[in-house]
């Protein structure tokens, strides 16, 4: 198990966004959460990412307990995350996005006295993340069309060489075309970099083709999980994301 | 070293900037005395401007205190002179105000480097003002409101026979052009080093900054100290031009000079703050000689640029110099 919730809750007032949840991922799986609209998924990906604290539970991540650990230390220890909404640096082109996550991971990202375009090892490592996205090197973030502005998020995501990568809807707002053409991508290369992946996502097809296992979310709770067979046979479920 | 050939595209490459480049090298030989103490401190407020844009154009904070800050530099040379009496040459101030204003740069950070717009600025207008309030209140130590002369000190351990007027044009003005230089290339480095693309990344997107494993407070704190450190050596710089450092420097219109200056000229681009320096200082030199209304003429102007010209003189040039040459989309300054 890489990462493990022990009944994590999250509280807004009322709303019990994250309610006693027990969620666990295994090393090189690929989990999908599911759920209608304010299931509370974003929410546990806030709380594992360290985006927001947790009213009660705790996170486990590679047997360490790291529910009160900054955003920074879990980045450090391999907990990466996209953003449901596009998350990028705006003003810098696709390739500096990328060139910015890689100097971070290799904790050069301070140095002031070396120029970031003499850096040939980072600018072929950037080179190769944008061609494996296909993404354009020179065009800045905030000018790119709205499927690779997702990618880009995605891409800067991958760049960090997490060993837990969350993406919260990464192909929210773009067509049925570019949606498997992004999974197309994120899938292979999560594989090859045995890198865990949870996946928040709508689209029933790209869940059911993709994912190890699923997880159905609704209001806080863990309603359901397994085989995407399983759970397209769970009638319950069905019911959930039907009226979601 | 830059071959012939390499310099000769570099010259077709930027015409611009080679031609200002040649007109500032030979300027005192046949501007007046009194253009060309403008233009020095011109260069002493590109310089400014330089150090202030890395925190504005580059980690997108707005601050209002910067005039404290070269006032501070000022006073790290008038100050010593006045309590020893003895005049060193001007390196050792530079040095002095440098890390003197560096470590203000680093006290102040601790307060303000965790705060961002509107919070940025107006602390800092704080700090600016407590400058102020501090030279003006302290006669004892500072000479209060009639502030400190400052001598002309020896550059580079030499002492010249000339008069105060010819030190200033043809000695002094090349020295500040020298240092300029310097500075220039230390920025440019700055800016393009992983460390200022780090900056244009928290300035852009700090929350995504944070999730990339980049401590934003620390390279805040680190830019602000840098920002302090070299506004401090202009405010050096300038104190043997002027010759007088007075509390008046550090108030809180000056920080507004500085960011207008910086906006006139494009902080978006790198050379901006510096055309502005140098724009702005003329402008504003000249038309306080002609009209009692420069306020009102400099407000109207910041108007006109705020709404016609937002990327300021720099990205008009660059606009103007592309239609006429045909070119398409926007190359960098
Ligand atoms: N920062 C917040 N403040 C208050 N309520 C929130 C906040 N974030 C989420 N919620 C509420 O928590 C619930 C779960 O939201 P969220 O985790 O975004 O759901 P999902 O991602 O599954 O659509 C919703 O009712 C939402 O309105
Ligand atoms: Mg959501």
């Amino acid at each position: 198990m890489i990462l493990e919730t022990q009944n994590l809750r999250k509280y807004f007032g009322e709303v019990h966004a994250v309610d006693n949840v027990n969620f666990k991922v295994k090393e090189e799986e690929i989990v999908a959460i599911i759920g209608p609209n304010g299931a509370g998924k974003t929410t546990l990906v806030n709380v594992i990412t360290g985006y927001l604290k947790p009213d009660g539970g705790k996170i486990i991540f590679m047997g360490k307990d790291i529910t009160n650990a900054s955003i920074y230390e879990r980045i450090r220890a391999g907990i990466v995350r996209s953003f449901q909404l596009v998350n990028i640096f705006e003003g810098l082109s696709a390739f500096d996005n990328i060139r910015v996550a890689i100097n971070s991971r290799e904790r050069k990202e301070g140095k002031i006295f070396s120029l970031i375009d003499r850096d040939t090892t980072v600018t072929k490592e950037a080179l190769q993340i944008l061609d494996l996205f296909g993404l354009p090197k020179d065009t800045l973030a905030r000018d790119l069309p709205h499927g690779d502005r997702k990618l880009l998020d995605v891409a800067t995501a991958f760049a960090l060489k997490p060993k837990l990568l969350l993406l919260d809807e990464p192909t929210s707002g773009v067509s049925t075309r570019e949606k498997n053409k992004i999974m197309d991508v994120i899938i292979p290369a999560a594989r090859k970099e045995k890198v865990s992946l949870v996946v928040i996502e709508h689209d029933m097809d790209i869940v059911f083709n993709y994912s190890d296992r699923i997880v159905v979310m609704h209001q806080g709770k863990i309603l359901f999980e397994g085989k995407p067979d399983e759970v397209r046979e769970h009638t319950e479920v069905k019911r959930v994301l039907l009226v979601g | 070293m830059i071959s012939r050939k390499g310099l000769i595209s570099i010259i077709r490459k930027y015409p611009i900037y080679t031609l200002i480049i040649i007109i500032l090298l030979t300027l005192p030989i046949y501007a007046p005395s009194f253009f060309v103490i403008q233009i020095a401190y011109g260069l002493i407020f590109g310089i400014t401007g330089l150090a202030f844009n890395l925190l504005l154009g580059y980690t997108g904070l707005l601050s209002f205190g910067h005039a404290g800050f070269f006032a501070f530099g000022a006073y790290m040379m008038s100050l010593p002179i006045r309590h020893t009496g003895i005049v060193h040459t001007l390196e050792v101030y530079l040095a002095f105000a440098f890390i003197t204003s560096a470590a203000l740069g680093a006290l102040l950070g601790l307060i303000c480097a965790r705060r961002t717009r509107i919070f940025f600025s107006i602390l800092n207008l704080s700090f600016g003002l407590i400058i102020y309030s501090f030279f003006l209140k302290f006669w004892g130590f500072t000479g209060g409101a009639d502030g400190t002369h400052v001598p002309t000190p020896p550059l580079l351990g030499m002492k010249f026979a000339v008069d105060k007027e010819y030190w200033m044009t043809h000695i002094y003005y090349y020295y500040i052009l020298a240092a300029f230089f310097i500075c220039l290339a230390i920025f440019w480095v700055i800016v393009n080093s992983n460390f200022g693309k780090t900056l244009q990344a928290i300035r852009d997107n700090e929350i995504r900054a944070q999730f990339t494993g980049i401590r934003i407070y620390r390279y805040r704190h680190i830019a602000y100290i840098i920002s302090v450190a070299f506004t401090g050596l202009a405010g050096c710089l300038w104190a043997p031009l002027n010759g007088h450092t007075a509390p008046e420097i550090a108030w809180w219109t000056y920080s507004g000079d500085i960011v207008m200056l910086t906006i006139l000229g494009g902080y978006q681009y790198f050379i901006g703050p510096v055309i502005g320096g140098l724009v702005f200082n003329v402008f504003k030199i000249y038309t306080i000689g002609y009209t009692v209304y420069w306020m009102l003429l400099l407000g109207i102007i910041l108007l006109i640029l705020i709404f016609f010209i937002p990327r300021g003189l720099v990205g008009l040039g660059i606009s103007i110099y592309n239609r006429l040459t045909h070119k398409k989309g926007s190359s960098k300054g």
